[in-house]
């Protein structure tokens, strides 16, 4: 009995000194987290109610939100700004995607923004990147050009009253990247404890106009093999994101 | 009793110890690890810690899998229905058993979601109520499952676990498309185009077919039916899963027949008519669905006849005949 509990005991401690890297105990780093939230002209979305009308006064409603952020990155005055190479799955059906802690830490102090890549840049978007759902999920046809969408956003929208599917997916098409690098407004912050969460708000009706108001009839369900389409959800999507800033506890 | 157990947690200790090493877990010592090919392209295929393919388990999961003697009545085995043939498919609304070790959620409502151990618990206990009392006074069985598994006493455990190896072997990604991936076919000007129409939005058959399994392992509600089954909402209750089934690999389609859970669609042709203009309205069709409006996506008669002729590129008529695969007992 003793003797299996020593055992264990040494089993144990090599098996963490064995497994683990030594982990460095740092004062004066944050944790950053990340909650996402989705929203309709303000109020937090309701899925599946065909409620929202477009700048165009077209009636829509949203039934699916998926997509990729990645090159997370904080500048900072008169020092390199830092990156953080995660790249992270948003699904709003899935609750546990919807609030994510980065795995490297930021230096405490004072920046002057934040900025990321809304989807995956083109050296991260190669086909066979993501073996495991539901990253993999996102895959593009390799006829389309291969890699993954960045996008998914799915619901209805009403033709002469009747109710048609519109699928705004959106990707890298035959070689041409559509992903989006998005500088957050008043994202200047100063961290001071050890952590730091961030709320990103999609504001979906900014999808849907500004430069282009979004014809639902004109670019109809299916828009992937579209670059009219992919360019204007590129140049729609600069404004769609909104960051609320809170270093410590919430 | 307690000085075992304490035994086994210390030598379950070194394992995990071990595994930070290298990633082989042998459990039973004396059994021999069996090297599972992956199908180039594919990723790697998660198995269990506690189940890791031996040459004794694979072998003896082969034998329970086409020995009737599994069924408490001895009428059937698991390849009565499960046959090679036809991609361990057969008539009626069989689901084939072809690169399962990558699925998690199982059966055509997902009433079972998990590893492939669960799935064939499930099937043992559940379905073939098998009598273990026939298996422990079985001399071969007996030995078999000592040497696989280090058990005197058989039970379902053990009896999934073999059956959960075996079915991990059933891999298929030698067919034509897999060889026009990887340079060694060409398609003909037909297959192309039906390749062309299932990875684009005009045929649309990529978002639900996904992947190098073509299949996202997930529930939808593809349109059969204006007044559908009840499908996933048996199993979760809620009216929005109301009409929504897994969408099935189509792997070895051509070799599957009848199609869809009740079997409904006769010959691949019927099929594609149906996704191209025999959608039906209800409140829980997926929104992939995008020509629900117009029911379906309207091909021409020629682009149906490519889109299963692409269909047809997906046949592995290796998986089909391989030895290794088949009944034991011949
Ligand atoms: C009488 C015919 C029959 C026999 C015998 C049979 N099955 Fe099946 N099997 C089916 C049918 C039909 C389905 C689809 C049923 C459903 O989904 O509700 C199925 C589905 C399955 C699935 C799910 C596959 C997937 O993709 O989700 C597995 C796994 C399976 N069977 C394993 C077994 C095993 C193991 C045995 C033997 C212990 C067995 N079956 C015996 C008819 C049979
Ligand atoms: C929205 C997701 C979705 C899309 C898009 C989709 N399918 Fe399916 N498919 C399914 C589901 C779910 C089933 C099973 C439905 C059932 O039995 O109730 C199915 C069944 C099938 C089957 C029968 C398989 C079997 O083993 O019985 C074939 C063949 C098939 N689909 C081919 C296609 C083709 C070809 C396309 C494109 C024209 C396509 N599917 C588009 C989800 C989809
Ligand atoms: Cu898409």
């Amino acid at each position: 009995m003793k003797a299996s509990g020593f055992v264990m005991a040494v089993l144990v401690i090599s098996l963490i000194t064995g497994c683990e890297e030594n982990i460095k105990v740092d004062t004066a780093t944050a944790e950053v987290t990340m909650l996402f939230t989705h929203s309709v002209d303000g109020n937090k979305v309701q899925l599946d109610n065909l409620i929202y009308k477009n700048a165009l006064n077209q009636d829509y409603s949203i039934k699916t939100i998926k997509y990729f952020i990645s090159g997370v990155r904080f500048h900072r005055l008169d020092q390199p700004s830092v990156e953080l190479n995660d790249i992270h799955f948003v699904d709003i059906r899935d609750t546990e995607s919807l609030s994510y802690v980065f795995e490297q830490k930021i230096p405490q102090g004072a920046y002057t923004g934040i900025s990321f890549v809304y989807g995956l840049s083109p050296e991260d978007n190669t086909s066979g990147r993501f073996t495991q759902p539901p990253e993999s999920l996102m895959e593009w046809p390799e006829p389309m050009g291969g890699g993954y969408h960045y996008m998914k956003i799915e619901g209805e929208y009403l033709v002469n009253g009747s109710p048609s599917f519109f699928n705004f997916h959106a990707g890298m098409l035959d070689g041409v990247p559509y992903e989006i690098h998005i500088d957050l407004p008043n994202s200047a912050f100063t961290v001071s404890d050890n952590t730091l969460h961030l709320t990103l708000n999609m504001e979906i009706q900014n999808w849907f106009q500004n430069p282009t108001d979004w014809d639902f009839e004109y670019f109809r369900g299916a828009i992937m093999g579209n670059h009219e389409a992919q360019k204007t959800i590129q140049e729609n999507g600069v404004d769609v994101f909104t960051v609320g800033i809170s270093d410590g506890a919430l | 009793m307690s000085n075992v157990k304490n035994i086994t947690l210390g030598f379950g200790l070194l394992l995990v110890y071990a595994g930070c090493i290298d990633d082989d877990i042998a459990p039973v010592e004396s059994t021999t690890p069996y090297e599972l090919e992956i199908p180039l392209g594919f990723p790697d295929m998660t198995i269990p810690a506690d189940n890791p393919l031996t040459v004794e388990g694979v072998q003896l999961g082969r034998k329970l899998y086409y020995d009737k003697m599994l069924e408490r009545d001895n009428s059937r085995a698991c390849a009565t229905c499960h046959v090679q043939a036809h991609s361990f498919s057969s008539d009626a609304n069989v689901l084939p058993h072809i690169n399962l070790g990558w699925s998690r959620n199982f059966l055509w409502n997902s009433k079972v979601s998990g590893s492939v151990e669960d799935i064939m618990l499930f099937e043992v206990e559940e379905f073939f109520k098998t009598d273990f009392e026939k298996l422990n006074n079985d001399p071969e069985y007996s030995n078999l499952f000592k040497m696989a598994f280090n058990v005197d006493q058989i039970t379902s455990t053990e009896a999934s676990y073999a059956l959960a190896q075996f079915v991990r072997t059933l891999n298929s990604g030698n067919s034509k498309f897999d060889k026009f991936l990887r340079g060694e076919a060409t398609f003909t000007n037909e297959e192309y185009l039906g390749y062309e129409l299932f990875y684009t939005e005009e045929g649309d058959c990529f978002h639900c077919h996904a992947t190098m399994f073509f299949t996202d392992n997930s529930m939808h509600n593809n349109a059969l039916d204006s007044i559908p089954d009840p499908g996933y909402f048996e199993i979760t209750g809620d009216s929005a899963d109301y009409g929504k089934f897994k969408s099935p690999t189509l792997r070895n389609i051509a070799f599957t027949g009848p199609y869809m859970h009740d079997g409904r669609f006769n010959s691949l042709e019927e099929v594609v008519d149906f996704y191209s203009r025999g959608l039906e309205r209800s409140a829980t069709v997926d929104p992939l669905m995008k020509n629900l409006a117009s029911g379906g996506i309207q091909l021409s008669a020629g682009k149906k006849a490519a889109l299963v002729a692409f269909l047809k590129t997906l046949s592995d008529e290796d998986f089909l005949t391989n030895p290794e695969l088949s009944d034991p007992f011949n």
